[in-house]
């Protein structure tokens, strides 16, 4: 085990991730923009529609969800079960405007992530005043009973659903979920350097505390609520006409919330970069258990799940950062640290690593 | 004359919710888990009784008697199922995030249901009892006679688990665990084990109301999520750790489902239920026969 | 076989590494990382790549002198439905062994082909049919498709084979909605849904003594909803009244309630708009509740050994409708006549086919018609020879209306407690008379 540990630090030395962790803070906007030009130009460079792409833009549609998610989930510290009920909103909307009233795309877009928005509003003040386990399974309860309502309304096609033919180009997709992705992540990136993202953090380590501050709570978890619920409700505004098709058990699937919790948790839940990086590994690796172990990629999903919280109850990026910090450690401790193995480091680090991305 | 008929149609479901939630209210409040897994306990109770009658008779049918004479059976491999639950995964979580500790035994409900399917195929299973004369009419209202046995057999496992706690020596224990685990530590308790066994206690009710869903349902390995999702607004209704609470609360579900079923449509069960649990989590959030108390 | 193989494996290689190098692209693409570039040209490479070969390969490869065209699908091998599933796949697997064991295609031009099955397991799960064959199409180069079980399957599965231009021949979908889309591409080989509770009507009012009063109980999906509905247009031209129309959802696992109002406004026909599991939780729970009735059908999964296996003597009396009676003899190109056909799944599969397995031969036989009558092996060529054909099959003569539906009419079989399965309606086709009313159950 030791010999492993002592490997690893010659290899990867936590003064060099930390070196490169400080690299991505400092030039975050830079890496952002030059990774946007480098997944626009991918269609031009060959990328066509047909598997790939709809495997790419898959990558993007569940960042942006479990992106939202975390701003609430992550950044906030309250665990909604219910983020598909935005989604599920946005889909149907679409839909039914698209399909139903023949109004053009971008208008019904538009209103899908308005729709989702005051739903969210009407919702935040019921649920907020809950916390913990009951937050959660109010949450959950909001899913169900939301999909319950699209299975018997006449409007929403009932339990069967409705396909949509014609829709726009696989491309047009794939920028549309690319733009709203970049755009999720340019806003919570800002925010994040701001006193509402500050705040926000206050609400998770100690909400009395934040409220004892003087902060307005409400105000500050029904807004991220109500961001979350606009990105999630727009990425399913695209999804239901990409997809060609919406049913109450896809459009509210409450097996994609619990991926899009894990998407977060293994890359970094309370980050920026973790939830979006959790999501394409995660997903990408569901991708090619489909592919290769048809059937069971259920059975794999549980167990990564269990294996994650057990084992990297901190996530890729919490970890490495937490990695990372024990350079400090090692400044400080000098040659009693390096004999004496890597134990203890992991309990100095804490300060440094629960900071945001 | 007909609602008399939706409320025992209800009240005899409901009894069965009830012995499931009585378990799932039971770990969440001595062990602080709201355990997703719990619907699969009743899943794989009524296999294991579905099997054991397979195996040993030939075919999955057979008398009243033949049927209840699985139960030891079930309880104690489901009481061993549970335990091991806690001992070798959920111990791992404790203390962490809430949505950590949902996330482990979420994955664990999907891994159980998942193994299930492969073994057994998706084709719903059921335990035929052969009875004469299967049901009796009371008043106008009809009752099969197995779901009476049923229903008082959820009663008996209620009871059962109330004695036991109040009674026994690691009853007292689980209720020390549930007040305080340090103190309970300090007087020489074996707080890791005293939440196994919790969690092994509730699985085996939840495998033995299996065994009846087997007999006058069917069973199938993507039941569970209904009985845990049921679970939740039943302790939501009957409050945290309250045994009495939460059969209250099952029989109440059973009978406002069942009548909004016949009255209105079966459609519309889920949905008013689940309203219904948001709105009592706002108006009532320690239960409408918990105490009040603090968070 | 092992050439194709190896080029098979290949394809899947070259998959997962386009797979990881995207996937680490992409990771880069919003975290930045320095191995971008990289990856980049490798992924392009790959793809292109592979794009080429399954043109080349999957499609109409070359095979130790033969040709191989592949028709793919998606198919409920686990989930709710698997065992209906499982007949289509032992039915769809059976014929194109035969085909191949007898010499292949000979297509229409001049080559002459093996064929070749991709079946994935869709779970009996609507959104993971879609992606299915959206990736078949794309990745594995399919152009024909075989369709899925289940009309909620079926729909979504329906949209891709239209939005790609692909032809879809399917024998397990029946709700109206897929055929009224406007979709040229697909074809059923099921009467639609709203006909399969008409036969049961007709026969029950030629009886000297006809029900009164009927009760409808139907599931919330697509496939029963429509079921249900045609019912119900069906029984406002008769003179029967309906007393209990009620609607439940597809998790529902008791019917007792349904069941009260059934007995309470005492109705004289049951008819069960609904799937397996209902039809199972219908018999048992038709005893338990104590509800009488003169005639009892359920619509789906009624008919098969897996249905008397769970239920036992409660199957007794109760009916249900299939397009396809599996003592008829039509002739057939392939299996040369419907016994050899029946002989055949018994042999091999150890069970006796019903008309899922039946319409299952038919969605091979119609393609291998069409690649033998088209000048040109391609998608659309093969649509509009299908569109026009008329021809025979085990499963009857096949021929599709405007909307790409075949032409049929339930028939009715029923449980009769000393003959088994027997068919009890057309006359002209039955074996026995249905036993009507059905006793009581105090005097069985």
């Amino acid at each position: 085990m030791s010999a492993d540990e002592g490997a690893l630090r010659r290899v990867l030395p936590p003064e060099r991730v930390d070196d490169f962790l400080g690299a991505c803070d400092d030039y975050g906007w830079l890496i952002l923009v030059a990774s946007t030009v480098l997944a626009g130009t991918l269609p031009l460079a060959g990328l066509e529609a047909g598997f790939y792409m709809t495997f790419v833009t898959d990558l993007f549609l569940f960042g942006i969800l479990a992106l939202s998610w975390d701003l609430v989930g992550g950044q906030t510290g309250y665990p909604s079960f219910g983020n598909m009920a935005f989604f599920g909103i946005g889909a149907y909307t679409t839909a039914i405007l698209v399909k139903d009233f023949s109004v053009g795309f971008p208008v019904a877009f538009v209103v899908a992530g308005g729709l989702a928005v005051a739903f969210a509003a009407f919702i935040g003040v019921i649920v907020f005043r809950l916390r913990g386990h009951y937050f959660a399974i109010a949450t959950l309860g909001v899913l169900l009973a939301a999909q319950q309502v699209s299975r018997n309304l006449e409007i929403t096609g009932g339990a069967s659903g409705k396909i949509l033919l014609d829709t726009p180009s696989a491309e047009a997709f794939y920028y549309l979920f690319l733009g709203v992705l970049v755009a999720e992540i340019a806003l919570v990136y800002y925010l994040s350097g701001t006193r509402f993202g500050f705040v926000l953090n206050a609400i998770r380590d100690d909400e009395q505390k934040a409220t004892a501050m003087g902060f307005n709570t409400t105000y500050y978890k029904t807004a991220a609520w109500m961001l979350a619920a606009l990105f999630t409700g727009l990425a399913g505004a695209a999804w239901s006409l990409d997809n060609t098709f919406v049913d109450p058990q896809t459009a509210y699937n409450g097996a994609w919330n619990v991926e899009l919790i894990a998407m977060a948790l293994l890359g970094g839940s309370g980050t920026v970069a973790g939830p979006v990086l959790g999501a394409f590994g995660l997903h990408s690796v569901i991708v090619v258990v489909d592919t290769y172990a048809t059937g069971w990629q259920l059975v794999l999903l549980g167990t990564a799940v269990i294996v994650t919280v057990v084992a990297f109850p901190k996530g890729v990026v919490g970890t490495l950062r937490e990695y990372a910090a024990e350079m400090a450690y090692y400044e400080r401790g000098g040659m009693a640290a390096a004999n004496d193995g890597g134990d203890d480091p992991d309990e100095d680090s804490s300060p440094a690593g629960g900071e945001a991305g | 004359m007909a609602l008399a008929q939706f409320i025992v149609n209800g009240l005899l479901v409901g009894a069965l919710f009830a012995a499931v939630a009585v378990g799932f209210a039971l770990i969440w409040g001595v062990v602080d888990i709201i355990n997703l897994a719990h619907g699969e306990m009743v899943m794989l109770g009524g296999y294991t009784a579905y099997w054991a009658l397979a195996l040993t008779t030939g075919t999955a049918r057979g008398g009243p008697l033949v049927v209840l004479a699985t139960l030891p059976l079930v309880v104690g491999v489901l009481f061993a199922v549970g335990y091991l639950l806690q001992r070798v995964l959920v111990k791992r979580v404790m203390g962490t995030d809430v949505f950590l500790t949902l996330l482990v035994t979420f994955g664990a409900s999907i891994a159980i249901q998942q193994l299930a399917l492969r073994a057994w195929t998706a084709n719903p299973r059921s335990i035929q009892v052969e009875l004469a004369d299967p049901s009796l009419v009371l008043g106008g209202v009809v009752v099969p006679k197995m779901k009476l046995v049923a229903f008082l057999g959820a009663f008996v496992l209620t009871g059962a688990l109330w004695a036991f706690l109040q009674r026994s020596r690691t009853g007292r224990a689980i209720r020390a665990v549930s007040q305080n685990p340090e103190a309970a530590a300090l007087v020489g308790i074996d707080v890791e084990h005293t939440r196994a066994t919790t969690f092994g206690l509730s699985s085996a009710i939840a495998g033995a109301v299996g065994v009846f869903v087997a007999t006058i349902l069917n069973v199938q390995p993507q039941m569970g999520l209904i009985y845990t999702l049921k679970s939740f607004v039943i302790v939501v209704f009957g409050g945290v750790g309250s045994i009495p609470g939460a059969l209250l609360g099952g029989l109440l579900l059973g009978s406002v489902e069942e009548t909004v079923a016949g009255v209105i449509s079966s459609q519309w069960t889920l949905a008013v239920s689940f309203s219904l649990l948001i709105v009592l989590l706002i108006v009532k959030p320690n239960g409408l026969f918990g105490q009040e108390a603090s968070e | 076989m092992t050439d194709k193989q190896k080029r098979r494996t290949f394809l899947k290689a070259a998959g997962s590494t386009g797979v990881l190098g995207l996937t680490a692209l992409a990771g880069c693409s919003d975290d930045g990382g320095d191995d971008g570039d990289g990856g980049d040209g490798g992924d392009g490479g790959d793809m292109t790549e592979g794009g080429d070969t399954t043109e080349g390969g999957a499609t109409t490869g070359e095979m130790g002198g033969m040709d191989t065209i592949t028709l793919g699908g998606s198919m409920s091998l686990s989930g709710d439905n698997a065992d209906l599933g499982q007949l289509y796949a032992d039915a769809y697997e059976l014929t194109i062994q035969r085909i191949n064991d007898q010499g292949g295609v000979e297509g229409g031009d001049g080559n002459t082909y093996e064929l070749e099955m991709e079946l994935r397991d869709d779970e009996t799960d609507a959104s993971a049919s879609q992606s299915i064959y959206q990736e078949l199409i794309d990745r594995e180069g399919v152009d024909y498709l075989l369709g899925p079980y289940s009309s909620t399957v079926t729909l979504p599965a329906s949209a891709v084979a239209a939005n790609n231009e692909r032809p879809m021949v399917e024998g397990g979908g029946a709700s109206p909605d897929i055929f009224s889309q406007d979709n040229e591409w697909i074809f059923g080989l099921l009467p639609t849904a709203d006909k399969y509770s008409l036969s049961y009507f007709d026969m029950l009012s030629g009886k000297d003594s006809p029900p009164e009063s009927v009760a409808i109980l139907a599931e919330d999906d697509t496939f029963s909803q429509s079921t249900a509905e045609g019912a119900r247009q069906r029984l406002d031209e008769m003179d029967m009244e309906l007393v209990v129309d009620r609607t439940f959802p597809s998790d529902t696992s008791d019917l007792s309630t349904n069941l009260g109002r059934v007995r309470d406004e005492g109705a004289d026909a049951l008819l069960l708009c609904a799937h397996q599991q209902h039809n199972i939780i219908l018999a048992n729970q038709m005893e338990s509740q104590d509800v009488n009735v003169d005639a009892a059908m359920g619509t789906v999964g009624s008919l098969n050994d897996s249905f008397r296996n769970e239920v036992g003597d409660n199957a007794n009396y109760i009916y249900g409708p299939t397009s396809w009676d599996i003592n008829a003899d039509f002739s057939d190109p392939v299996f040369g006549g419907t016994q050899n056909f029946v002989d055949a799944i018994n042999e091999n599969y150890e069970l006796s086919p019903d008309y899922h397995s039946a319409a299952g031969e038919a969605v091979i036989v119609t393609f291998k018609q069409a690649f033998e009558n088209v000048d040109e092996l391609d998608p659309t060529a093969v649509r509009d020879q299908i569109r026009g054909a008329e021809f025979s099959t085990v499963y009857g003569t096949v021929a599709f209306d405007d909307r790409g539906v075949i032409d049929k009419n339930m028939l009715i079989r029923q449980w009769q407690p000393d003959s088994e399965l027997t068919t009890v309606y057309p006359s002209e086709v039955a074996t026995a008379d249905p036993i009507y009313p059905m006793p009581d159950w105090s005097e069985r």
